[in-house]
């Protein structure tokens, strides 16, 4: 039966029939190993919520709550102290800070934020000096720094062409991202720039997309950030990201948006819906290998108890400390639910 | 996993004469015996709190898959205890009250009445429940009641019109009319009934059965009693035994029943339900005409993942939005009412737009009574929205310190303006919690009690449940169950609050039970139209997470005069 078929049957039905028969197809198909084409997609909304984590577990996809990472995270303004303080005295004060989280956790591992990679001291000190923070192992625990995005690499680019007058932004790049290789970081960390991704692919790096959620109302000449995928569209740059990336290199993605807190509406109003809808999709349109991630600061505690049933495998990081929790705006590693798996983390997949 | 028998059992009888012969498996040393009304007997086997109990024959239909054994309480034509008393004739009646302690028979009356009064007259008679002595005490004029047991025994021959219920159904069907029956759950938690076991109760009823007048005497001794009238009624009025007749009449019963709505769909006379496979399937579940049956619910809720649930709940309905301004009548908890005045003026000064005002705080004695009432009054000459105040337990508080009655205390509620009762504190209406003082002080029939009479006097109320407080599946679908039976009756319950305990909040199963919960009672309790989600649950994002998966299409927005709104607002995380 052909899609349009599909459709002009279902129409016949109430919403809920039609959903729920529009569904029980792209499962029938889905299981037959074919994939979620665009032409298909469009006739998924928000509104089919309920009916998509039957579907994911039809294919296999959900997951238990417990093999839901979530990775704690500590912010280190090491590019300040590296600028202001020379490399031994930033050193030494983010090792007294490390010594000090490290003491009161019981994480495997720690991840690593930090404040710019285009500070004035340059990529390679930076990179040194992070380098040489990881080698340590503190009271047990890992530490691994958490790799640029795609704004990162471009402001790196851009820097490196105002100070070089080299007119090529790709050649920078490159090699930027051959240093970030050299220095044992080898994940693009989120962006959406997906040109940037395909040449971080490309040298070798695995690549975490994070794509800007904004809700069905808006209009696309409104929309905040020209990459940013509305729901109505979110079809076209799923796919588009299933095609730019090798699905072995397309380590991970995940959405991000402004969540709405109490009773105030967040300046791009997405809701919890709409964005577990765009992870469900995710999950059903990219490959089996990407890993998707709902992150705990953006869909909120109680959805990150749910999200295992849409196939999520990852909770985005959260912070071990205040400090960390108010200057990248992101939620204490207290909100996580409690049966998620804070350091599994499968270094094949995803590094 | 083999399941095993279990050393002792809970058999609950009922404590009227009728059932007396059946007190024989008293002898039986594994069995745990006791006795109560049939109403009772009924909540008690679907809370888990007995094993196997003397039913009335709408509890087991509406039930679901219970074992039932040959063995109730019948009658083939009069039986003198199942009686409609009035002064006048029936199709002079606009009111019945009916006897608290009845199921089947006030089931038997609706889908007798229309053969008596005619389709027509019979849907314009009111019923409202009542304590038993109470409901006599009110016959007269165009007043009737629907009165069972001992008491109908000794009163018929006080008035100038009596119908037996069982007689009238002969007559009409030819049939017996099985008031009460044996029924137990299929599959305990940690046992099934063992062949020896039931054989072993089957003897002593017959043993009792056959000596039933020396039961019979011994209760009319205990009860001062007739002792020949005893005798006649358990010998010539009472079929013990449930033969092929007699199961011919639960099935037209059934029949008479779906059709007149009293029964849901589903409801089945098997005798052969012997495992608590799912009778009915999920995609009958989506036809709105199936209602699910108590253990057919509690085996959905058990049983059936989240993803199974969610489509079948899903709910598509206008979006609603309700804004509670939320105004504290007392000083503080339990203390002083506020002066009018004051009350008035926060009222007024609530910048916010709101759809329902609730009052929260009670008076405490007559006095503060009084003058709740005035604020009542004068809130209601200014403000025509939806007026809120008063759970239960604080309602049957106030009959204790006011000396008032609890039709009295409510019918002054009601003129004055209020229109509906809050379900705050409802917890869950299974006796064990509520006994334990989990849940508010009432028991789970007084709290029944406070909203039906409310709903009898005019006024609206809240059902709700709150989650969270150790109970387990079963115990949340019989809180439904009980609010569905209530809701039928009375149609009185305007939402249904889901509520959860903040300390749930730290179970990692909590946000897939409060869905799973709200997608059960949208099967359960398939009459309450509108659910939403309590000011817990919505500061946990748990309402808006519901709203999501399609389970509620309102959310509710509390509005506090005292609380101030956050601010805080996340900006765009660079690190997902």
């Amino acid at each position: 039966m052909s899609n349009a078929e599909v459709v002009s049957l279902a129409s016949r039905y109430s919403e809920f029939q039609k959903s729920s028969f529009v569904i029980e197809q792209f499962s029938e198909r889905l299981l037959q190993g074919e994939s979620l084409e665009e032409r298909d997609i469009v006739h998924l909304s928000p509104g089919d919520l309920p009916f998509l984590p039957k579907l994911v577990e039809k294919l296999g996809l959900q997951r238990r709550p417990h093999e839901v990472s979530i990775r704690p995270i500590t912010y280190l303004p090491l590019s300040m102290w590296l600028d202001s303080h020379g490399g031994r005295l930033a050193y030494e004060n983010a090792m007294e800070r490390l010594e000090q989280i490290t003491t009161r956790i019981s994480h495997q591992r720690l991840y690593l934020a930090i404040d710019r990679w285009d500070g004035g001291a340059g990529l390679s000190a930076l990179l040194s000096l992070l380098r040489q923070i990881c080698d340590r192992k503190l009271h047990g625990t890992t530490l691994q720094p958490v790799g640029p995005s795609t704004s990162d690499l471009q402001m790196l680019a851009i820097g490196r062409q105002r100070n070089s007058g080299d007119r090529s932004l790709r050649n920078g790049l490159v090699s930027d991202l051959e240093q970030f290789i050299y220095n044992g970081l080898e994940t693009v960390e989120g962006g959406c720039d997906l040109e940037i991704h395909r040449t971080a692919a490309r040298a070798g790096m695995s690549i975490a997309i994070g794509q800007l959620i904004v809700p069905e109302r808006t209009a696309l000449e409104e929309l905040p950030d020209p990459s940013a995928i509305a729901i109505d569209s979110l079809a076209t740059r799923l796919l588009a990201c299933r095609k730019a990336v090798p699905a072995k290199l397309l380590g991970l993605w995940f959405p991000i948006a402004a969540r709405s807190t109490g009773t105030q509406p967040s300046p791009i109003g997405v809701s919890v819906g709409e964005l577990l809808f765009a992870i469900a999709l995710a999950r059903l349109v990219l490959s089996r290998s990407t890993r998707i991630r709902a992150p705990l600061t953006v869909i909120g505690a109680a959805a990150a108890r749910m999200v295992h049933l849409l196939g999520v495998d990852d909770l985005g990081y959260a912070a071990v400390d205040a400090e960390t929790a108010n200057t990248l705006n992101i939620a204490r590693i207290s909100e996580a639910p409690r049966n998620s798996a804070r350091d599994s983390f499968d270094q094949h997949i995803h590094p | 996993m083999t399941k095993r028998a279990r050393s002792t059992f809970r058999l609950a009888n009922v404590g009227f004469l009728n059932a007396t012969p059946y007190r024989a498996v008293k002898s039986i040393p594994w069995i745990e015996y006791s006795e109560h009304d049939p109403a009772e007997c009924a909540r008690a086997l679907h809370e888990q709190e007995c094993d196997l109990a003397c039913v009335p024959l709408v509890e087991y239909l509406a039930g679901g898959s219970y074992l039932s054994l040959d063995y109730g309480i019948a009658a083939n034509g009069a039986v003198q205890s199942v009686l409609l008393l009035a002064e006048r004739e029936v199709t002079e009646l606009d009111t019945v009250f009916v006897d608290n302690g009845t199921q089947a028979a006030f089931a038997l009356l609706r889908v007798m009445l229309p053969k008596i009064c005619g389709t027509a007259h019979a849907s314009r008679i009111a019923f409202h429940r009542m304590e038993r002595n109470e409901a006599v005490s009110r016959v007269g004029g165009t007043v009737g009641a629907l009165i069972i047991g001992d008491l109908a025994l000794r009163d018929r021959e006080r008035f100038s019109h009596v119908v037996d219920l069982a007689e009238l159904w002969r007559l009409e069907t030819g049939l017996p009319f099985v008031f009460g029956i044996w029924a137990g759950r299929t599959i305990q938690r940690d046992a099934v009934w063992s062949a020896e076991q039931l054989s072993e109760i089957s003897r002593k009823f017959e043993l009792g059965i056959d000596q039933r007048e020396i039961y019979a005497r011994e209760w009319a001794d205990t009860n001062r009693f007739n002792r020949e009238t005893a005798e006649d009624y358990v010998n010539n009025r009472i079929l013990y035994r449930l033969d092929d007749n007699a199961h011919r009449g639960i099935e037209e019963f059934t029949r008479l029943g779906i059709q007149a709505g009293i029964l849901p769909r589903s409801a089945t006379h098997r005798m052969d339900r012997q495992s608590d496979a799912l009778v009915i399937t999920p995609s009958a579940l989506r036809s709105p005409k199936v209602r699910l049956s108590l253990t057919d619910g509690i085996t959905i809720a058990e049983k059936m993942s989240f993803s199974d649930l969610a489509p079948l709940a899903a709910y598509r309905e206008r979006e609603r939005q309700e804004s509670i301004a939320v105004i504290p009548v007392t000083e503080s908890a339990g203390g002083a009412l506020r002066p009018p005045n004051d009350v008035l003026a926060s009222i007024a000064a609530l910048e916010k737009e709101y759809t329902q005002l609730r009052l929260l705080g009670a008076p405490v004695d007559d006095l503060g009574f009084r003058c709740f009432v005035e604020l009542i009054q004068a809130i209601r000459k200014e403000n025509c929205k939806v007026l809120t105040a008063l759970s239960a337990d604080e309602i049957l508080s106030l009959v204790q310190t006011t000396y008032r009655s609890l039709e009295d205390v409510l019918e002054q509620l009601a003129s004055a303006g209020l229109q509906q009762l809050s379900g705050d504190r409802a917890g869950i209406l299974v006796d064990r919690f509520r006994r334990r003082g989990v849940h508010g002080l009432s028991s789970s029939a007084d709290w029944l009690l406070v909203h039906r009479t409310a709903h009898r006097v005019g006024l609206q109320s809240e059902a709700a449940i709150t989650i969270g407080n150790g109970e387990g599946w079963s115990d949340r679908i019989v809180h439904l169950y009980k609010l569905r039976q209530l809701q039928d009756e009375t149609k009185g319950f305007t939402t249904l609050r889901a509520d959860i305990t903040p300390s749930f909040w730290n179970d990692p199963q909590c946000t897939e039970n409060y869905l799973r919960t709200i997608a059960l009672a949208r099967l359960v309790a398939d009459n309450i139209a509108v659910i939403v989600s309590s000011a817990e649950a919505e500061r946990l994002e748990l309402g808006e997470l519901a709203k999501a998966f399609g389970l509620l299409a309102s959310t509710s927005d509390a509005i506090d005069e005292n609380i101030v709104d956050p601010v805080a607002e996340r900006s765009v995380a660079n690190v997902g």
